[in-house]
């Protein structure tokens, strides 16, 4: 071997380190949703991950919550082919929530007043949990993982010890099942990440001005108080306050709309205003100092079945509290404009190519 | 000079007229308080109602809660007498909630997380609910009524029909106990006006971030929701949302203390910093217009004895509940400017500017 | 026989007999011994004429020389209050005791809403319809103007560990004079209580819901403010009651007597039994009344007790056990009834009730 291919292979050999290296050091995420399709906030946080050279999407687990699970696990099928990412396995989970049910919900009104929204169980849209409607975006040529989400996550951090972070964005019935199934997912994921609860806000719960109703712990409360009760290395937690303080505009959707692609085709087409609940959860794993002010709280859920059913509970640290209570980073405001910023740019970035879904 | 006396006689008349006809006129209160002493924001209410000549105080019925209730009587009637309105009769009431209890609070709190401030039941400031620790204020040389409070509250609804504003700022055990014993004090009122509650506050609640648990409503949940499922003819609730958007600060106690009377000399030595909670709930029965943001919500609390036991429970208008929930008008901002300065002048008048014909036999 | 050994016989007799369980002999404090000197009591009730039990449990008091009835206190539960101010003034002037005065009390329980259910299931206490007249007639005489909390309140304050409270219906006069007059839970000597079903006893089950005994269920809240007070507390629950069995065997022999009362008796149950002859009921008031007068019907035990009051399913129920539990860390000992001698308890019962 003469010297200039020596120094090919070594710089090869050096380009191949670091890439592994860099795969490396990409952080590996398992993103659990209640996928709503199409293009909604849960969607839309998907889609930032999938459209992120920053993470390892290891896959995306549904579960239902804003719509039903099988529904939503087509939605989601479809948006990851129409941004190339169909290497990114979709794997769906809990059909109903662990207690809580759409007939206790309706025992609940009647004592306490109607919610404004209850996700699949909305009256005005709801429907039997296996039917699925058609899809406006269209229907995926794609398929779910044939594995359930719980099992799907059980084995991932036991294939990446130390390394997965749990993304939620949904009600929190998987990750439930999982620790309860397995409980040394809770020491062997790296954290959990959560968009869930509200503190003091009086907007955005399911009766719209009590934010310590927030849909997706309200959803599954005892799947709160199972894994907020549970010893992760870290909580991360996005509540109301801070979505409170975002909107998906229509003037931040021209922005989006102003680059031609596959993505933006279909965020200009089926996205809506909204709060931006889940995008920015994204947005902080992805690039904590979009952030400005957080606490860290104990933070937990009712579970008693009356008036305080599924809302936030929560207490300063220095309180003194039994075991169960544990502490989790709440996140309170944030940079507004940088947060947009990102969110235009993982939303403008090109797809990738379509690719054959990889083999795990 | 017989015209004169003639004038005289038939001009005084005309203001004797006019005199009892603005008594009638102004509105009658009784003032149920846990009226921790001396000069806490409990015995500041009661002060300023006294010291107002727009009201027409019954009186002051008593209950436990930031104290106990034996200790308040005490503070409460050395108060008035430095107000020069020992005319106003003062009435004990509940020694202790309906159901919750300190033992309970504590299993609780085991659970829970402890609380920042429990009024009487507090472990750092415990004693026995007979005593009545030194008072530097001086002792009181009056007495307390020996009528009940909530039989002096049923008792006054039934003389002035239609006409006394029950005014609440502390826990609501004796307003409960008597639309209990008589159902019908909830027509024959006025209204109801308390200081309770929070809605979306960080700040103020007995787990200081969690407004809403706030002092008075937790301490005696059942009592709340006893009264505020009732069907009063209005309901206006000052809660802890507005209460931190104000401030006893030194600046404010300075002006009061420019003023040289017994009063403003008892508040300048005793008054500490603290949220004007009860304060603003007087002034803003006094003068509405200081209130400059309020909604109607149906209102009410929490009663199952777990996580959430004590706190506030509320919708919007709109929304439709069972008829055990009742509409409030719930306040939530105000001009602190004019609030603070209703809050001096009331303070810094000479004391027995409040008096009226208060008969209350 | 030997002296010696006649002695040896005597003791064993006498040791032996100590052994054998009685009926008087409690596991519990001497609250409830046989008292010789007469009982002060006020009685409390969700009245109505029989054959509600309230009915013939006062006329078992009022027959009574053990008892003085102070004044007669009426709740909402059984029926509206209006209707058991009404009802007992028309009991008291048929059995010539127009000297006991009656004050109504409250219309309501201290918490529980009116439901569909309650209005299905049992009893008034939801309700401020005017009260029927009683049988004959309103009584001449009116209630007292004084309310029934007021008198509570004033008679055991006026005679401290004296009164005893007999409480036959939902409790909520009493926990309103507990909360009202600082103190007064100190003075009470004690109140025999009708109430609750204790699931881990037999019979422990629920006679309104399924674990909840009717009394108990209409005000829970006050009920625990009661069982916590510190007042020393004879309870009779459903599980000692079910040992009761009233019929019309009994009611023949009532009203064998001719008295005014039994005439009453015979004029509010007769047609029932006439259609319905084979009926069995419990007699819960009536046994309550009982064992005050003579403690030695029943047997009892201490156990540590507390009232679910959560408006969740169990909404109302009696929890009893000899040691605390988790989540019962309230629950306070008092003397529970669990079984009664039924012979002597109906010999006495009938003979009192159609007595001149």
């Amino acid at each position: 071997m003469n010297s200039t291919m020596l120094r090919a292979a070594s710089f090869a050999l050096l380009l191949t380190a670091s890439s592994i290296l860099a795969l490396g050091e990409k952080p590996k995420v398992i993103v659990d949703q209640d996928a709503r399709g199409p293009a909604s906030t849960d969607m839309q946080s998907i889609l930032m991950f999938a459209q992120s050279p920053d993470v390892e999407l290891l896959g995306v687990t549904i579960v239902s919550g804003d719509q039903w699970v099988r529904e939503e696990a087509e939605h989601t099928l479809r948006a990851l082919e129409i941004v190339g990412r169909t290497d990114v396995p979709v794997v769906e989970g809990a059909q109903y929530p662990l207690i809580n049910s759409k007939d206790e919900s309706e025992l609940w009104e009647g004592q306490f007043g109607v919610l404004e929204f209850k996700g699949a169980w909305t009256p005005a849209l709801y429907h039997e949990p296996n039917l699925i409607p058609p899809l406006r975006e269209g229907e995926p040529t794609t398929k779910p993982l044939h594995e359930h989400a719980v099992d799907f996550i059980i084995r991932m951090v036991h294939k990446y010890p130390g390394q997965v972070t749990l993304w939620a964005g949904g009600p929190l019935t998987n990750i439930a099942l999982a620790i309860r199934k397995d409980p040394e997912v809770v020491s062997l994921a790296r954290q959990l990440v959560l968009m869930g609860g509200g503190f003091n806000v009086g907007k955005s719960g399911i009766q719209e001005i009590n934010g310590r109703r927030e849909f997706n712990w309200w959803f599954d409360p005892e799947a709160v108080r199972i894994v907020m009760s549970a010893n992760w290395k870290k909580v991360t937690i996005t509540p109301l306050d801070v979505s409170v303080k975002t909107g998906l505009t229509p003037e931040l959707q021209s922005r989006i709309s102003k680059t031609d692609t596959p993505l933006t085709r279909y965020l200009t087409q089926f996205s809506e205003p909204s709060y931006m609940w889940d995008e920015v959860a994204v947005a902080a794993f992805l690039d904590p100092t979009i952030i400005t002010d957080q606490k860290e709280l104990y933070v937990n859920i009712d579970i008693d079945h009356g008036a305080g059913y599924g809302q936030t509970i929560f207490v300063e640290k220095g309180t003194s509290v039994p075991s169960w209570w544990k502490l989790a980073t709440v996140q309170f405001d944030l940079n507004t404009e940088k947060f947009y910023q990102m969110y235009v740019h993982l939303m403008t970035l090109p797809v990738k190519a379509a690719q054959t879904a990889s083999v795990r | 000079m017989k015209s004169w006396i003639g004038k005289a006689t038939r001009f005084a008349m005309i203001l004797m007229a006019f005199a009892t006809i603005a008594l009638a006129q102004k509105p009658k209160v009784i003032i149920d308080q846990d009226a921790r002493g001396p000069a806490s924001t409990d015995i500041n209410a009661i002060l300023m109602f006294a010291q107002s000549p727009q009201v027409d105080v019954l009186g002051v019925t008593l209950l436990t809660g930031d104290q106990w209730v034996k200790e308040e009587a005490a503070h409460t009637l050395r108060a008035l007498e430095l107000a020069g309105r020992s005319d106003i009769p003062v009435m004990m009431g509940a020694q202790t909630p309906l159901v919750n209890s300190r033992e309970e609070s504590k299993l609780w709190e085991k659970q829970f997380g402890s609380f920042a401030f429990k009024g009487a039941w507090t472990d750092r400031t415990y004693h026995d609910s007979g005593l009545v620790p030194i008072m530097p204020e001086g002792v009181p040389t009056t007495k307390a009524s020996n009528e009940n409070a909530a039989d002096f509250i049923i008792r006054m609804v039934h003389k002035y029909p239609g006409e006394v504003t029950l005014w609440a700022g502390g826990p609501l055990t004796n307003i409960a106990l008597a639309i209990r014993l008589d159902p019908e004090v909830v027509t024959l009122s006025k209204q109801l006006v308390l200081m309770g509650g929070g809605f979306n506050v960080g700040k103020g609640g007995v787990h200081r971030i969690n407004g809403r648990r706030e002092f008075n409503w937790w301490f005696d949940p059942e009592a709340v929701r006893i009264v505020m499922s009732a069907p009063w003819k209005k309901i206006t609730v000052t809660p802890v949302d507005i209460s931190v958007k104000t401030r006893l600060s030194d600046e404010v106690q300075a002006k009061v203390s420019q003023v040289n009377t017994p009063l403003t000399d008892y508040l300048k030595k005793y008054s500490q910093p603290s949220y004007m909670w009860d304060e603003i709930s007087v002034a803003a029965f006094l003068d509405p217009s200081i209130i400059t943001e309020q909604k109607e919500l149906y209102t009410n609390i929490e009663i199952n004895h777990g996580a959430s036991y004590g706190q506030t429970i509320f919708v919007e208008k709109e929304v439709k509940v069972p008829s055990w929930w009742k509409l409030a008008t719930v306040q939530f901002d105000l001009n602190t400017e004019k609030f603070y300065r209703m809050y001096v002048e009331l303070m810094t008048a000479p004391p027995s500017s409040g008096k009226g014909n208060t008969k209350t036999d | 026989m030997h002296q010696l050994n006649l002695r040896i016989f005597v003791v064993l007799c006498l040791f032996l007999s100590s052994l054998a369980p009685s009926f008087g002999r409690t596991e519990s404090s001497s609250i409830d011994s046989k008292s010789t000197s007469v009982q002060k009591v006020i009685f409390d009730t969700d009245f109505s004429v029989p054959p509600q039990d309230d009915g013939t449990a006062l006329i078992l008091a009022l027959k009574s020389s053990e008892l003085k009835i102070l004044g007669v206190t009426t709740v909402a539960g059984n029926a509206t209050v209006q209707q058991a101010t009404f009802d007992a003034l028309r009991v008291l002037e048929i059995a010539g005791r127009t000297d006991i005065p009656v004050y109504q009390g409250a219309n309501r329980p201290w918490m529980h809403e009116k439901t569909e259910f309650a209005t299905r299931v049992h009893g008034k206490w939801w309700s401020d319809e005017a009260p029927p007249p009683p049988p004959g007639g309103f009584a001449k005489k009116l209630p007292e103007t004084e309310s029934a909390v007021s008198f509570i309140i004033r008679t055991v304050e006026q005679d401290p560990t004296e009164i005893t409270i007999i409480a036959i219906g939902p409790l909520t006069n009493i926990a309103t004079a507990i909360r009202q007059q600082p103190g007064f839970a100190k003075k009470v000597k004690k109140i025999v209580i009708m109430g609750g079903a204790i699931a881990s006893l037999p019979n422990g089950g629920g006679n309104v819901t399924p674990n909840a005994e009717f009394n108990f269920w209409v005000d829970p809240e006050a009920a625990q403010v009661v069982i916590r007070s510190g007042i020393p507390i004879i309870l009779t629950p459903l599980n000692v009651t079910a040992k009761t069995d009233f019929s019309k065997q009994w009611f023949d022999e009532i009203i064998a007597a001719d008295t005014p009362l039994t005439r009453l008796i015979k004029q509010t149950m007769g047609p029932f039994y006439e259609k319905h002859p084979d009926v069995h009921s419990q007699m819960y008031d009536q046994l309550t009344v009982a064992s005050l007068i003579d403690p030695t019907l029943v047997k009892a035990q201490d156990l540590y007790v507390d009232i679910d009051i959560n408006h969740g399913p169990d909404y109302g129920t009696s929890l009893g056990a000899k040691h605390p539990w988790e989540g019962g860390e309230g629950a306070v000992k008092i003397s529970v009834q669990y079984d009664v001698d039924f012979n002597r308890f109906i010999e006495m019962f009938v003979k009192r009730v159609s007595a001149k």
